[in-house]
């Protein structure tokens, strides 16, 4: 086959293409980029489906009790596996799910929903708690239960000792005021109203400092794209 | 009545309160009963994947019935069948058509579409960030002083990259923080209005 | 009066009305010169990347540390050079990796990131195993549950690998149990996963977690490092760059053994692209103040 073909017969042409379509988009909507859009969709969840079935439901459910279980009753044969009686109790929740395929049954799917979201809210309550309120906490107070992110920080970045003690001291004022600023059962005026305000300055320079990094990856993105097309014209034969 | 509404009323409360209560039992029974409960629920989240495929299903047929983007539509249930039934029948290693299709198609589609917000970034900042009052120019100081200090001109410019540096880990730690504590409270006051069947959403309505 | 005003328009205020064309072809041009150009960074290391990077280069040779590629393609030019960076290092210092992911579009990617380096390594001539050096786990539904089921019984929650195979027979899976066999876990997340290492995995079992971001979350998971529920953090493609050329260094001074650059090379397109918008925003708001003190006038 001629060079020039295999180039364009390719993998790498195929995914160029689509790239090129999604592209598209920046002029306008067309049936380009919808095709594409389609596709996407489509493949997507078609991928997620096969995954799941692999990596997921088939270790972790089938082979643990279905499986064996359909092999005791001989429906299905090949080396027996070894059956774990209690995964009755997540198979029949599993199946449940089944019911979304006949709408008029779709509601026991409350059932596995009900046990997911439950367990999940319960464990989060104590976990949650711990780590995004009593450590960030400590650290804010500087209580001895704390990791000692202001000894680290002199250290590693070094900052004088004046430095380390005026940050921990801003910290401090500044997570109060943030949260004076989303506490809205007081109305925000006089002193509290003043606090409140500079809750709304350091939630700026905190938007400020998200948004700087954000552009960061945003070009990221584009470069990783303009990168493969590079090394797509470059594969060209000449 | 009883299996749609009160059944799961019931079991949402009985599993919050396992969940909750096994955290603070440090027996080694309680530790291997949340072990349990947690591959039952790996299990059975698997299974969570046809209601996704099966409502995306029945869009697509619905489209084609009403006559609404039916070449699309087609497209969409032929990539979803067409790749679905690859990687169950036709192996799933690298060297596998389901992970070239995967690459080669999934990859650079998701991909682009993201990068866009490149050009829209720009032209937004280009056309709105201005120093309209004292925020905004808080705003726009402290994004500039982070674009320059976090990226490779900071490499260079020390004084740069220490302030920028400072503003991550003091003003913008304290602005992360208080969210953080305000999210963590949001949480847990959630996960409470569902184990006590308060919050009834997740039934869908 | 609209007609009047726009006769008198100064070159200030014009500036600040560029068509979107020319700002968009403006930002096409800044970030493919250096990649035609081949320019490439020589960036020096970041504080939170350098924490990574230390705390790795800590590990006794043997240990056992864990990857989870918790991304989709969108987030792959800024978290996949991370990932390949630290195996290099990891496997350089014979430290094991074990690969996963929470997101089912993380399942391609990281197979992909995987076996690249794996390859890299054979070209290099220094051969890796597969089972011994490094395995691929794949996908499991549920973040808390998988990470909490993995501080349970490592071999209930992932009885097979991505292939198949019994984990409970691989010689490096064999004799983990839960996190305790688990030096460090590096989560390369384009969303909040870290929050989920860190609430199941650091808070219940003291497990160190370790994060790769994307540069948009970056600033959000600042407190958990001071606080040490993160060992580190990598941010984005700079991070990324400095890791890949450190691990490239390496590579060339032990093999002879130069591996692709990635984002050594895109991080200097990101430097052009980020003056380019900082010039864009300053000559807007010339434009914006030229154009209020008229008004007032």
């Amino acid at each position: 086959m001629p060079a020039i073909l295999t180039w364009l017969i390719s993998w790498k042409t195929l995914a160029a293409i689509l790239t090129l379509a999604i592209m598209s988009f920046l002029y306008k909507e067309n049936p380009f980029y919808r095709f594409a859009e389609y596709l996407f969709v489509g493949l997507s969840a078609g991928y997620g489906f096969a995954m799941t079935y692999h990596l997921a439901m088939k270790p972790n459910l089938l082979r643990p009790f279905i499986i064996p279980l359909l092999q005791r009753i001989h429906i299905l044969g090949g080396e027996p596996l070894p059956i774990n009686w209690w995964y009755i109790i997540p198979t029949f929740f599993a199946l449940c799910y089944l019911s979304v395929i006949v709408p008029k049954y779709s509601n026991i799917i409350r059932l596995p929903f009900a046990f997911l979201l439950g367990l999940g809210s319960g464990m989060a309550i104590p976990r949650s708690f711990q780590a995004a309120i009593l450590e960030q906490l400590w650290d804010t107070i500087l209580h001895p239960k704390g990791y000692h992110g202001y000894v680290d920080m002199s250290e590693k970045y070094g900052w004088s000792l004046t430095l380390v003690v005026v940050s921990a001291i801003i910290i401090f004022v500044s997570v109060l005021a943030v949260l004076a600023y989303f506490f809205f059962s007081k109305p925000h005026k006089g002193a509290y109203g003043k606090f409140a305000r500079f809750g709304i300055i350091i939630l700026m320079i905190g938007f400020g400092a998200s948004f700087g990094s954000t552009v960061m990856a945003r070009f990221s993105l584009l470069i990783g794209r303009l990168m493969f097309l590079l090394s797509w014209i470059s594969g060209f034969p000449h | 009545m009883f299996l749609s509404r009160t059944l799961p009323m019931i079991l949402v409360f009985v599993m919050g309160i396992i969940g909750f209560s096994l955290y603070f039992i440090p027996h080694p029974a309680a530790r291997q009963f949340e072990n349990t409960l947690s591959q039952w629920s790996i299990a059975i989240g698997s299974f969570a994947i046809f209601l996704a495929i099966t409502s995306l299903i029945r869009r697509y047929i619905n489209n084609i019935k009403r006559g609404k983007d039916v070449f699309y539509s087609i497209v969409a249930l032929v990539a979803l069948f067409g790749m679905a039934g690859l990687g169950l029948f036709a192996g799933i290693d690298e060297k596998s058509l389901f992970q070239k299709i995967f690459i080669n198609v999934n990859v650079p589609l998701d991909a682009t579409m993201f990068s866009l917000l490149a050009f829209y970034v720009t032209s937004a900042a280009y056309r709105a960030f201005r120093a309209r009052n004292v925020e905004a120019t808080l705003l726009l100081v402290t994004a500039v002083v982070v674009i320059l200090g976090i990226s490779t001109i900071g490499d260079t410019q020390v004084w740069l990259r220490k302030t920028a540096e400072w503003i991550m880990n003091v003003p913008n730690l304290a602005q992360k923080r208080g969210i953080l504590i305000g999210v963590g409270l949001g949480v847990i006051a959630t996960s409470v209005k569902i184990i006590l069947g308060i919050e009834r959403n997740w039934m869908g309505g | 009066m609209a007609n009047n005003e726009k006769k008198t328009t100064t070159f200030l205020e014009k500036i600040g009305q560029i068509p979107r064309f020319w700002i968009y072809l403006g930002l096409l041009v800044i970030l493919m010169l250096p990649l035609i150009l081949r320019i490439k960074a020589k960036p020096r290391m970041g504080m939170e990347t350098k924490m990574v990077y230390d705390f790795i280069d800590s590990l006794p040779p043997g240990s056992v540390i864990m990857l989870s590629f918790t991304y989709g393609p969108s987030a792959r030019p800024e978290l996949e050079p991370m990932a390949l960076a630290i195996m290099r290092h990891a496997y350089m210092r014979g430290i094991r990796v074990m690969g996963m992911t929470l997101s089912v579009e993380g399942t391609g990617l990281g197979l992909e990131a995987m076996t690249r380096v794996a390859k890299e390594f054979e070209e290099a001539g220094y051969p890796l195993t597969y089972g011994e050096d490094w395995v691929y786990l794949g996908y499991k539904t549920g973040w808390a549950m998988v990470i909490r089921g993995i501080g349970g019984d490592f071999h209930e929650t992932f009885p097979r690998d991505y292939y198949g195979n019994d984990t409970r027979k691989m010689a490096l899976t064999r004799d983990i149990q839960n996190y305790d066999d688990i030096a460090l876990v590096i989560d390369f997340a384009s969303g909040g996963s870290p929050g989920s290492w860190i609430t199941y995995a650091y808070q219940q079992f003291d497990q160190k977690v370790a994060a790769g971001v994307t540069a948009v979350m970056g600033a959000d998971w600042q407190p958990y490092i001071r606080t040490g529920q993160l060992v580190g953090m990598l941010n984005g493609m700079k991070a990324a760059a400095d890791y890949e050329a450190k691990t490239i260094e390496m590579m060339e001074k032990r093999f002879g053994y130069t591996p692709k650059p990635y984002a050594t090379v895109g991080i200097v397109s990101v430097t052009w692209a980020q003056i380019y918008l900082i010039i864009l925003i300053i000559i807007g708001n010339i434009s914006f103040f030229a154009l209020r003190r008229r008004r007032r006038r």
